[in-house]
């Protein structure tokens, strides 16, 4: 490279040429070079130099995108969520009943009647004549589909009947 | 030029990682301290100037390094710094508010400075550089001190090198007249 600038030189001005094989004449104090390091780190440190994360140059878009993927996330979930919900019933004790037999069921609930409501309880009631699946009597109850036929028979609840009962069944 | 034995893309790559950005930033300034000192000094003249704009510089360099996109080179990239750098103090100080030197104020300057130990040719020298218009003083720096190639120096200074050979011409015959007078 020197001998291209020294042959440029050469053909502009041979008077440069020579000046510049003689040097500028600046001169640096002794070891400079040598110390510069430490005198640099010294500066830095008295005014504090602090450089960027180099994470926040290199990825900014992904630090930006956290709270639009945290929303979509959520968003997803309630949608999974509500498709699931609508597809497998809304009730999870209908679940429940499915898997027991009217039987099972009045049976459960004329054992804990006091925890249930009349309406319910008479609701019951129905459920054996619209399926027409008669009710496993149950002893404890008293209701008049429990009561026992009489020994003396049908014949024996007739006589007792009035002529208006009798016509009413008629 | 002897101290850089390191490749640029070699010192991104330290620079790259926070584990390793500190040891490529002290081989970075070690690689090119001395090349970006002669340049300043060049600009400022006196050593003490020289030093504080260079310190400056590698302050700049280590708080922007994340910028650098590589769409230069490195050394161009700091060049630009240093470059502004050293103007800026030159202007700052008051010293040729201009960014040129009129009359024997560079020869002023350099005797004041302990670390001058030229002679009066060299002091003419540098006053005829020192009174030279900016942009025509770097490029004479950069061609004839640093003997920069003029495609980099187009890079860098973001002119044509037809332009650029003919700013060094101009500014070789300027010079010579000036020492010529006297």
């Amino acid at each position: 490279m020197s001998k291209k600038i020294n042959q440029e030189l050469e053909e502009l001005s041979p008077l440069l040429r020579q000046l510049r094989e003689q040097g500028d004449g600046l001169e640096t104090p002794h070891d400079y070079f040598d110390s510069f390091e430490d005198n640099l780190k010294l500066r830095m440190a008295k005014q504090g130099v602090r450089r960027h994360a180099l994470q926040q140059v290199h990825i900014p878009v992904q630090r930006r995108m956290w709270p639009g993927v945290l929303a979509a996330a959520a968003s997803l979930a309630l949608i999974l969520g509500a498709v699931w919900y609508f597809n497998t019933g809304s009730d999870p004790r209908e679940l429940v009943a499915m898997e027991l037999s009217p039987e099972e069921i009045t049976a459960y609930m004329m054992e804990n009647a006091a925890d249930f409501e009349p309406e319910q309880l008479a609701a019951l009631e129905e459920v054996p004549a619209e399926n027409n699946q008669p009710v496993t009597p149950d002893k404890t109850t008293t209701t008049p589909e429990n009561e026992a036929v009489p020994p003396g028979g049908i014949e024996e609840i007739i006589d007792e009947m009035t002529d208006e009962e009798l016509a009413e069944l008629l | 030029m002897p101290e850089k034995t390191i490749t640029d893309e070699r010192l991104l790559e330290l620079l790259a990682s926070e584990f390793t950005f500190e040891q490529g930033f002290g081989l970075l300034v070690a690689a090119y301290k001395q090349r970006l000192y002669w340049h300043i000094r060049r600009i400022v003249l006196s050593h003490e100037d020289a030093d504080d704009a260079l310190q400056n510089t590698f302050v700049k360099v280590y708080k922007g390094i994340v910028h650098f996109e590589g769409k230069s080179k490195l050394f161009t990239w700091m060049y630009r710094i240093a470059t502004n750098e050293a103007l800026s103090l030159v202007q700052k100080r008051n010293k040729y508010p201009t960014g040129s030197l009129d009359g024997n104020e560079a020869a002023a300057l350099l005797r004041a400075d302990p670390w001058f130990e030229g002679d009066e040719t060299q002091l003419m020298l540098q006053n005829a550089i020192a009174g030279l218009p900016e942009k025509q003083r770097l490029v004479f720096h950069l061609r004839y001190y640093d003997e920069m190639p003029y495609e980099d120096m187009s890079v860098l200074l973001g002119t044509s090198v037809g332009a650029l050979k003919a700013s060094f011409h101009h500014a070789v015959k300027k010079i010579e007249q000036s020492i010529r007078i006297g």
